[in-house]
């Protein structure tokens, strides 16, 4: 636990001086690559807190045995409050609303907008912690409703503050450009990239034995069945915003695409319809391979990477101008100091005592028995 | 034509350990009855895996070419239309109708093949003619399996020795049950 963590604040070192080289020379640049950056990793944290959310209100039970590996995820969530500090210091730089002194979009009002998101995901994010603490010191049907009244009342919140969070933080970055499903949009890519990163955990966890043997072929096909629909979720939200837009053909909509079809931002645009729908669409259907654990965690592993190409393409080119190879740096960043703090704030247990815990809980036997239906 | 041998039992632990135990002696077409779904039995005997998949993508294939190709030959070929300036063929406005039909014709393509592949419409089936059969959809666990021979004397001993190599595994009974299938022809 401490070498990962040791070599990922490495990795946010590194990034870290290549933010700082990025910054001097062009500071409204980096700022946009931050906040890309910070949006693939607060996506991919609200994604897996909504996942574990739904896992709870709808009782799934072969889940169980992944879910310390999922709540390691939503622990990073208090983490990005800090990492939004950046942001609002850069406020100037890039929002184009930004010397407004009234109204929805000034920045009294956004900085207060934005503490709610981040203090209500931060709540929730702790809140669960507890209550699957609670529940590992005594697996009771009464600890586990706790869970299931937190993330009842949770999905609501989640939704409208992701929402209104992407509006805000992404969305308001393109002057006078709208569109209503872009919350959906974020929440899309951020649940296949929490999905992929809890299937690439499960992996590895598996492979260092951390998780018992059970844990096999059928949990991993369950998992690849998530990846498909992520990828196809987050497909179908792409295509109809792009489609609605073509179709009107309105100048202040189509400027968005015309704005990504030029240079790096449309060699994004064909990464982004090969790499993060055709390929892992294609590969996913195959049963045999949702089977095999390594070639799964794999595509996993691509899948996390499209969805930090998807916020660099959301944002980036709302500059107009290129992508440039520095642009790694705060991706990096963000990255190494997540994999840190999930790391540091909560262990996922070993196999051995997740078969004690077997013995005494059976909702954990029954999903460590789990088989494809 | 029912399997000739029927080997009850009431343990669904058993009857998988049977029916591996059976497979491993050479016994390959082997049918099983249980209750409930029962994943490890179906492993157990051999069950293969469908072809269905490929079925259903070939059906979605179909379905996502022959909605283009209408689109493309009504709108761009045959009778050109201009809709608000834009190409004859425009990909974009296609892909709804094309996504639509793919799904209408993989689901039926689905529902129809999973009907075929599994012998239904089949109202009927001589396994329901054994005694106690309808005891497999509440407590009982069945394997039946055609014997090499089929005739008189050859399978009495057959049946011997299934109930000698069997023994460790307890079944209710190891029986012919040709000679129970005759009592609806009369």
């Amino acid at each position: 636990m401490r070498r990962i963590a040791g070599k990922s604040l490495a990795v946010a070192a590194l990034g870290g001086a290549g933010v700082l080289a990025s910054a001097l020379a062009d500071p409204a640049h980096a700022m946009r690559a931050w906040i890309a950056a910070y949006g693939f990793g607060v996506s991919t944290a609200l994604g897996a807190l909504l996942l574990v959310m739904i896992f709870h209100v709808t009782h799934a039970a072969w889940p169980i045995v992944l879910r310390p590996q999922l709540m390691r995820i939503v622990a990073t969530l208090p983490l990005f409050a800090v990492l939004f500090v950046p942001i609002a210091f850069g406020l100037r730089l890039v929002y184009p609303w930004a010397h407004a002194s009234h109204g929805w979009n000034s920045p009294g009002f956004f900085f207060g907008r934005s503490l709610v998101y981040l203090g209500a995901w931060s709540v929730l994010a702790i809140a669960l912690a507890r209550a699957e603490s609670l529940y590992a010191r005594d697996p009771t049907p009464e600890a586990l409703l706790r869970s299931r009244r937190i993330s009842a009342g949770g999905i609501l919140v989640v939704a409208f503050t992701l929402t209104f969070a992407s509006f805000d933080w992404f969305m308001s970055l393109e002057a006078g450009w709208i569109s209503n499903m872009y919350g959906l949009y974020v929440f899309a890519g951020g649940l296949s990239s929490a999905i992929a990163l809890l299937t690439f955990l499960t992996w590895r966890a598996r492979r260092r034995g951390d998780l018992p043997e059970s844990v096999g072929a059928p949990h991993f096909l369950a998992l690849g069945r998530l990846m498909l629909m992520a990828v196809i979720l987050w497909a179908y939200l792409a295509f109809f915003q792009l489609m609605l837009m073509w179709i009107a053909d309105l100048p202040h909509e189509v400027s968005f695409y015309v704005a990504r079809s030029r240079g790096s931002a449309g060699v994004m645009s064909a990464l982004l319809f090969y790499g993060h729908f055709a390929l892992p669409f294609v590969a996913l259907l195959s049963r045999p391979l949702k089977e095999r654990k390594t070639a799964l965690a794999m595509i996993a592993a691509w899948m996390i990477v499209m969805n930090a190409v998807d916020f660099a393409w959301l944002v980036l080119p709302t500059g107009g101008d290129h992508v440039r190879l520095l642009d790694v740096s705060p991706f990096l960043v963000v990255s190494g100091l997540a994999v840190a703090f999930g790391a540091q704030r909560s262990s996922a247990p070993t196999s051995e005592a997740v078969l004690d815990r077997a013995s005494v809980d059976p909702a954990l036997a029954e999903s460590l028995r789990y088989r494809t239906p | 034509m029912a399997d000739p041998v029927v080997i009850e039992f009431d343990s669904p632990e058993r009857i998988t350990l049977a029916a591996a135990h059976l497979r491993s002696m050479g016994y390959s077409e082997l049918e099983a009855y249980t209750p409930f779904p029962m994943p490890d039995l179906a492993e157990a005997i051999g069950t293969r895996r469908t072809k269905l998949p490929w079925l259903v993508l070939l059906g979605g294939a179909t379905g996502l070419s022959l909605a283009y190709l209408v689109i493309w030959w009504t709108n761009a070929f045959d009778y050109r239309l201009d809709v608000g300036g834009r190409p004859y063929d425009s990909l974009p406005a296609d892909i709804p109708i094309m996504f639509e039909s793919t799904v209408l014709l993989a689901a039926s393509t689905a529902f129809l093949s999973a009907l075929v592949l599994s012998g239904l419409p089949r109202l009927h089936h001589p396994v329901f003619e054994l005694d106690g059969f309808e005891r497999t959809t509440i407590d009982r666990f069945w394997i039946t399996l055609g014997a090499p021979t089929e005739t008189g004397e050859l399978l009495e001993g057959e049946i011997r020795f299934l109930r000698e190599e069997l023994a460790p595994f307890r079944p209710i009974a190891v029986r012919d049950a040709r000679r129970e299938r005759t009592s609806v022809l009369r």
